[in-house]
């Protein structure tokens, strides 16, 4: 047969393209000018006439369009891979030629995959995954259950809310029953029925374990008296003559090894047995009474000795007979719920700051302890800090938890070597630290904290402010200068010539500034924001800040309880200046003159018609209370601009905001903190209103069947009719509702099997599943969401609402594939202090910085670069960065030549791209093409030969990496892949900053070299070191924007991206790219695309 | 069928006795000869093995062969294992997945418009035809370390006859409890409370019946599977209702310890493994292994991916280590296989037969997966080394095991026909 000529193919293709609309757009083509490699070197035995291995090659297409053929792709693809084709006799490709081929061949095929496995954009019907089901029962029952008993979502490689991945199995309906039964019956006890159990506080001073350890110390007292009194006795009787030769034959073999010595005392004659003191062996007695006695006692005894063991306790390193854990049991009779327990602790001076954390977790009945949380400890020894934590109780849940030294307990070897150190050290051991006085425990408040709202003029104090300044340091200044030139006195302020002139110049300068502000007829009823003198800033303070002038001010509080608060302000621009300048910055202030900027607004209102802003914001105890509004500047430039400007007019240049008033409300109702509805009163008639209520709250508004009603009576009936109680009866149709499909499926159906708009309670449950991994709540069912404003006022309302965390903390870490942060345990001693608690405060970062990005329209450059990072005191320690403690995570401004701010500064970034010893450019390079470049390298082939030339050589990464080079099939892929990895390698494998790399192998040596961060982009642009990476991937963020647009559209409608949808994900990355690349601008292009709404 | 409920009436009187024996006694009280039930075990350890120390050399074949140092620690059993070299599943393309497709041979993209399919795997094949007269069917234990463990998507080796995954039992207590535990409530309630899971199943299907209406034949095909779950449940609960009487079987161990992970985890595994065949609690087991807490529990640092890709020196050590490990677990479970009697006087390992291996060779390569045979229930030659043409699909294998087993199979996965190499 005669082979059809590509251009024919092509063209028979094309027209097949043009007439049918196909829904997966373009094939995966192969570019024709690969044919020439199959030709010189496969056509030879894969053609019509000799069919080798009866593959044929010669008219294979290149357009990968069907299983088979992208089968048979495949084969050619694992053949060359393998190094079995071409065999070894025939003519073999130049490597660089063979990586060419193959890299193009492998895009193909990962485009060919992606087009055979695309189900046309179609959305599977889905249920609920472990996370949305968990969520899903609190925010209807108001407790919580233990998803983890569930199977996992096992997902090939997807999110885990794609829908043909998530299946169903008769365990998973049986667990359904259960959990949804043990939930009912928990959400009964809480909510319904009798009073709830009183739970009385419980107070536990600390040094009620010190008896134990005390009596430990004795026991370890008393071994000693008994080995001292063996011993003795075991060398009178060496000393005896008939022993004498054998005692010094003995001695003389291993001389002053008294283990050696006494574990020979059989041999002597006459010398008593250690049982006889109470020993069950010579072993036994030379571990308690020598080797423990001088490793550990005199650690033991410090601790016995120390004075404050007698008010308290240490958390201690190792030794297991004081106190490495501190335990505490809660009464078994607490029901499950919030409690808040209180640690009054202290650090001792003078220890390391890395030692001055605490970790808090339960211990489970089988002693394994789990780390919940890691706490500062800021508290003195001179004046111990009142530490508390919350925590939620699960039914059936363990009630015993545990204290103990950050990081001490990670490894099995790790308490034993830091012990010995110290020992080496100081000849004890570990210095104590950590001092416990009390912990006491009781139930959190149930009823919510009364919300506060406080509102300020701002012209009352601005004026005073504006006034008092330029009547008091400008014109009487200038008044009393002017006399001391006049008359030559000293007037008040003023001692000499020199003060006087500055003072009439800066008048001159600056007071008709003032004296524009304080004329101006606004003043009357607002404030107004310059960039320069006379009224910079604004300040809404929450109490215990005030900005002066607040004690005119009624204040109901002396300090406002962390929590979120709600920032308001009303605003306007004023007319005739530039729009530029109708921004506002509004910032959190700790310190005098600082701004740390958390959002810019855009101002569109105006004096006819003033806007009025919100900004949520989330306080934790010892977070700043001050937030500053002020026009958006640039501190150094806007100098310049008002001396410029003074220059030409006399005056500042003029106000261009103005402010009506300020004001704060708050603590807002937290997540999981939605009134909970109880699902029936006591005695109430009518179980089937009962049941028909909740099966519609459960199935999102849907309305059950009244079929399935009269089978849930039924259900009901036979449990009356077996004795149970009306209010327990009733519990086995609702379980049975929690494990319907219209509870576990999100199920949309379609009336004539067409595409079709989502229905009003689909819509909103489509998006509440989106944003918070939970049902839509009544404000959203109720919502017209078909209009547009209203759309986007509820997107924005779920992404301002605490439950939106459920976005960061599920669909974050699956997208930057986070899971790669468990799958090693991290060597502590090559990376000491990367222990359990700075790597969940490090993956932390990225949820926080995502979720800041998310409610504040943050861009997603910040993503690549940024000044500002989210940081507690424990990860500013493990950075370096002075003057951040306690547990809140908040924004930090970084210097410009700190390596931190953007994903990849982030010790969590780095850590996934190792292997837990060494830093991976590999790992990294390919990480860094799928997040942030956007162009996915193919998976690892298989059948790959493996490197083996230099074996058991010392070499740095770049010579290992070298060796990928070598052969055609690694360099395909990695010569794209390592060059970015490089630009990496100043972070170790725990993303600390690094210059010089070390490897210390006891078999081949050791080996140091300073690192050499020169790399290159895919694209074959260059970078000498990090710095100049970062900036360069700074300025595409268009990349990182497409790559993030697919994975929403993919985790959002739970169905993988397919070709269908690159319009959509085209205007996602245009909308977004026109608002500065908004991470909440590119969601809110999703939800109010049209795409979102059907199904 | 009358009979069985007969027989297994007239044997829960002496369900006390020692299981095993047991089954005899029942073969003389039904006074007809009852053949000593046949067992099937596989057993998937995720990231394969180190080829160069793992596999015999390929020049000594048959009877006559030296253990290579990664199986030395089966140098006592060695009469009784086979290892098999050169098969291998040909639509495998996924490096890291160790058992998604070890037992089913399947083609993840068989099914156009799909971006993932499997087929039923090899154990379920045997459990259709081994598991019909003992309580559990089959069982399938599994590790909460499976993400790290190199074996791929599923929830356990098994997957069902549709190709769905099926769930495993992953902590050792919820195994001993799910094989021992009786429930102590008076017979008339359990009967009361299985009548009353029937309406359960009955109400949900009807709310499934609502949500069926008006879905595309992809989704019906979906939620296809909740109402198989449903049949299943409703199977179980016959099944359930048949054993109904009959107390489960004593625990010849003690309820292990919580917490347990690693090296203790499998062994523990393996002993309740030996426990359900002993009751013969069930005939048919799945077991996909713990890899990266047995590097924990050996104090090795490597990842275990790093592992597999071993360079030489500390990975290559790790990579050893873990393969000695392993040979060592599983030749103390052949020891209990051998030394749990059947009442003819024949050791359980005679009527068994255990897979032991993975799809992944080594690294990434997916041929000549690591295969060991062990057992003489399904008629395979036993201490044989056969190396195999290259890329002999590893259905063949399965295939003629369960041929073996006595099944009627006619082929499994891309089988192509038996192995008369391995026929005994």
């Amino acid at each position: 047969m005669p082979r059809i000529s590509f251009a024919l193919l092509v063209l028979m293709l094309g027209a097949a393209g043009a007439q049918g609309q196909d829904p997966h757009g373009p094939a995966a083509r192969l570019d024709p000018s690969h044919q020439a490699f199959l030709r010189q070197y496969c056509h030879a035995c894969h053609n019509a006439q000799k069919q080798k291995g009866k593959v044929r090659l010669d008219d294979l297409s290149f357009t990968l369009d069907s299983v088979e053929r992208a089968d048979l792709w495949q084969k050619v693809l694992n053949n060359l891979n393998s190094g079995e084709m071409p065999p070894q006799e025939e003519p073999q490709p130049r490597p660089e030629a063979k990586a060419t081929f193959l890299e193009a061949l492998s895009q193909t095929m990962v485009l060919a995959r992606r087009h055979l496995s695309d189900s046309g954009g179609r959305i599977t019907l889905r249920r609920l995954n472990q996370r949305e089901y968990k969520n899903s029962i609190r925010d209807l029952l108001g407790v919580e259950v233990n998803a983890r008993e569930l199977p996992a979502d096992g997902g090939a490689g997807t999110f885990d809310t794609v829908g043909s991945s998530l299946f169903m199995s008769s365990d998973q309906v049986e667990q359904y029953l259960a959990l949804g039964r043990e939930a009912l019956d928990n959400h009964f006890s809480r909510f319904i029925g009798s009073a709830p159990t009183q739970v009385t506080p419980i107070h536990i001073e600390a040094e009620a374990s010190n008896a134990r350890i005390i009596k430990g110390y004795e026991q370890r007292l008393d071994e000693r008296r008994r080995y001292e009194q063996w011993t003795a006795a075991v060398d009178a009787a060496a000393a005896l003559p008939n022993n004498l030769a054998l005692a010094a034959e003995l001695r003389a073999a291993k001389p002053h090894d008294d283990t050696h010595w006494y574990g020979q005392w059989q041999r002597i004659k006459g010398a008593p047995p250690p049982s006889q003191f109470g020993f069950v062996d010579a072993t036994r007695a030379d571990h308690s009474g020598r080797r423990d006695w001088l490793h550990y006692v005199p650690h033991h005894r410090a601790y016995v000795e120390h004075p404050l063991t007698k008010t308290g306790t240490f958390l201690t390193i190792d030794d297991a007979y004081i106190n490495s854990r501190q335990l505490f049991r809660l009464p078994a009779e607490w029901p499950a719920g919030e409690y808040l327990i209180t640690l009054r602790i202290a650090a001792m001076d003078g220890i390391p700051r890395a030692r001055r954390f605490v970790e808090f977790g339960p211990q489970h009945d089988s002693g394994v302890c789990a780390v919940a949380s890691t706490h500062e400890v800021t508290g003195t020894r001179q004046q111990p800090q009142l530490l508390q934590i919350p925590i939620k109780l699960q039914a059936g849940g363990p009630r015993v938890f545990m204290l103990r030294e950050r990081g001490s307990h990670d490894s099995d070897g790790l308490a034993n070597r830091l012990f010995a150190e110290a020992k080496q050290r100081n000849g004890i051991g570990p210095e104590f630290n950590l001092w416990l006085d009390w912990i006491e425990a009781k139930a959190a408040a149930t009823t919510p904290v009364k919300i506060m709202r406080q509102r300020r003029e701002v012209e009352l104090h601005a004026n005073a402010m504006v006034g008092g300044t330029y009547k008091g340091y400008y014109q009487q200044g200038a008044a009393n200068a002017q006399a001391f030139l006049d008359g030559k006195r000293p007037q008040k302020g003023i001692p000499d010539e020199t003060e006087a002139r500055f003072r009439l110049r800066v008048f001159e300068q600056h007071g008709p500034s003032f004296d524009r502000y304080l004329k101006d007829p606004l003043n009357q009823t607002g404030a107004q924001l310059t960039i320069f003198n006379a009224h910079t800033e604004e300040i809404i303070a929450l109490p215990p800040d005030q900005p002066s002038g607040w004690l005119k001010t009624k204040h109901e509080v002396e300090q406002v309880p962390a929590g979120e608060y709600r920032l308001r302000v009303r605003i306007a621009a004023l007319p005739d200046t530039s729009k530029s300048r109708h921004f506002l910055e509004v910032g959190s202030r700790a310190e005098p003159n600082q701004f740390n900027l958390i959002k810019t607004f855009e101002i569109q209102g105006s004096l006819q018609q003033p806007q009025t802003l919100e900004l949520t914001v989330n306080l934790s105890a010892n977070s700043p209370r001050s937030f500053v509004l002020r026009e958006r500047r640039d501190v150094k430039l806007d100098n310049a601009w008002y001396n410029e400007t003074v220059k030409q007019t006399k005056v500042g240049p003029p106000p261009a905001l103005w402010i009506d008033w300020v004001e704060w409300e708050g603590p807002l109702p937290a997540a999981g903190q939605d009134e909970v509805m109880p699902v029936m009163k006591l005695a109430q008639p009518d179980p089937r209103a009962i049941l028909q209520r909740f099966a519609r709250r459960a199935f999102r508004g849907r309305e059950p069947s009244a079929a399935y009603l009269d089978k849930l009576m039924l259900l009901h009936e036979a449990r009356r009719q077996a004795g149970e109680a009306a209010e327990v009866a009733i519990r086995e149709p609702l379980s049975a509702v929690l494990a319907s499909p219209g509870f576990l499926y999100l199920a949309e159906p379609q009336a004539n099997l067409k595409p079709t708009r989502l229905s009003g309670p689909e819509f909103a449950s489509r998006l509440s599943y989106f944003l918070w991994s939970a049902p839509p709540d009544e404000a959203l069912l109720a919502a017209d969401l078909n209009q547009p404003a209203i759309l986007e006022r509820e997107v924005r309302r779920l992404i301002a609402s605490p439950k939106s965390w459920e976005w960061v903390s599920g669909f974050v870490p699956q997208w930057l594939g986070m899971e790669r942060l468990d799958f090693f345990q991290f060597d502590t001693t090559l990376h000491r202090d990367f222990d359990e608690s700075t790597k969940a405060a490090a993956r932390r970062e990225v949820y926080e910085t995502l979720a800041h990005l998310l409610r504040h329209e943050g861009s997603l450059r910040h993503l690549l670069k940024s000044d500002q990072i989210h940081i507690n005191g424990l990860l500013a320690q493990y950075y370096g960065i002075e003057g951040i403690s306690g547990d809140a995570f908040r924004p930090v401004t970084v210097p410009p030549d700190s390596p931190r701010g953007g994903l990849l500064g982030m010790a969590a970034i780095m850590a996934m791209g190792s292997n837990g010893q060494r830093s991976s450019p590999v790992e990294r390079g390919a990480w860094v093409m799928r997040k942030l470049l956007h162009q996915p390298p193919p998976p690892a082939p298989p059948n790959v030969p493996q490197l083996s030339r230099l074996e058991g050589r010392l070499l740095s990464s770049r010579e290992t990496l070298a060796m990928h080079q070598e052969q055609a099939q690694c360099a395909q892929c990695h010569r794209r892949i390592d060059p970015i990895g490089f630009g990496l390698e100043n972070f170790d494998a725990a993303g600390k900053w690094r210059h010089l790399e070390e490897i210390d192998k006891r078999a081949s040596g050791r080996l140091t070299w300073a690192i050499d961060a020169r790399g290159q982009w895919p694209n074959g642009q260059g970078f000498t070191n990090y710095f100049e990476m970062r900036n360069q991937l700074a300025a595409m963020p268009q990349h990182l924007a497409r790559g993030l647009a697919e994975a929403l559209v993919e985790y959002a409608l739970g169905r993988p991206v397919s070709f269908a949808d690159q319009d959509l994900i085209e205007r996602m990355v245009e909308s977004c790219a026109r608002q500065d690349y908004s991470l909440s601008a590119l969601i809110l292009a999703l939800t109010s695309s049209p795409e979102f709404r059907r199904k | 069928m009358p009979q069985r409920r007969h027989f297994l009436r007239s044997s829960s009187a002496m369900i006390a006795l020692p299981a095993l024996e047991s089954l005899g006694f029942r073969a003389f009280a039904a006074s007809k000869p009852v053949a000593v039930p046949k067992r099937a075990i596989f057993l998937g350890f995720g990231w394969g093995v180190t080829q160069e120390t793992w596999f015999p050399d390929v020049r000594q074949t048959g009877a006559q062969w030296s253990l290579p140092e990664g199986l030395k620690p089966l140098a006592r059993h060695q009469r009784e294992i086979t290892v098999v070299q050169g098969c291998s599943n040909r639509f495998s393309n996924e490096a890291h997945w160790g058992s998604t497709f070890w037992l089913t041979g399947a083609n993840r993209y068989a099914e156009p418009g799909q971006s993932f399919h499997n087929s039923i795997s090899a154990d379920q094949v045997a459990a259709a035809g081994l598991g019909r007269d003992t309580r559990f069917a089959s069982l399938q234990l599994g590790t909460a370390d499976a993400a790290n463990s190199g074996h791929g998507p599923g929830l356990s080796l098994a997957w069902d006859r549709r190709g769905k995954p099926l769930a495993a039992l992953d902590n050792p207590v919820a195994v001993f409890h799910r094989l021992f535990s009786d429930d102590q409530t008076p017979l008339s309630q359990r009967q009361a409370m299985l009548r009353q899971k029937r309406s359960v199943l009955d109400a949900v299907s009807e709310d499934a019946k609502r949500v069926q209406q008006n879905l595309s034949r992809l989704d019906q095909d979906k939620l296809d599977e909740y109402f198989q779950s449903i049949r299943d449940i409703e199977l179980r609960l016959s099944r359930d209702e048949d054993w109904l009487q009959v107390p489960k079987a004593k625990p010849p161990l003690p309820q292990p310890r919580e917490g347990l992970s690693g090296r203790e985890e499998i062994q523990v595994m393996y002993d309740l493994i030996v426990a359900a065949l002993k009751t013969d609690s069930s005939r048919v087991i799945t077991y996909r292994q713990p890899v990266g807490t047995l590097l924990q529990s050996l104090a090795i640092k490597v990842a275990p991916h790093d592992m597999s890709h071993y360079t030489p020196g500390e990975r290559t050590t790790a990579s050893q280590k873990r393969d000695q490990a392993q040979s060592e677990l599983l030749a103390g479970l052949i020891d209990k296989l051998k030394a749990s009697k059947e009442a003819d006087g024949s050791s359980l390992l005679d009527h068994s037969v255990l897979a032991y291996g993975s799809n992944i060779r080594t690294v990434h390569y997916l041929d000549n997966c690591p295969t060991l045979l062990c057992g003489g229930g399904a008629k395979l030659k036993q201490g044989q080394h056969l190396v195999l043409p290259k890329d002999t699909p590893l259905c063949n294998v399965w295939l003629t095991m369960l041929r073996g087993l006595g099944l009627e199979v006619e082929r499994h996965g891309d089988s192509s026909g038996t192995l008369s190499q391995l026929m005994a």
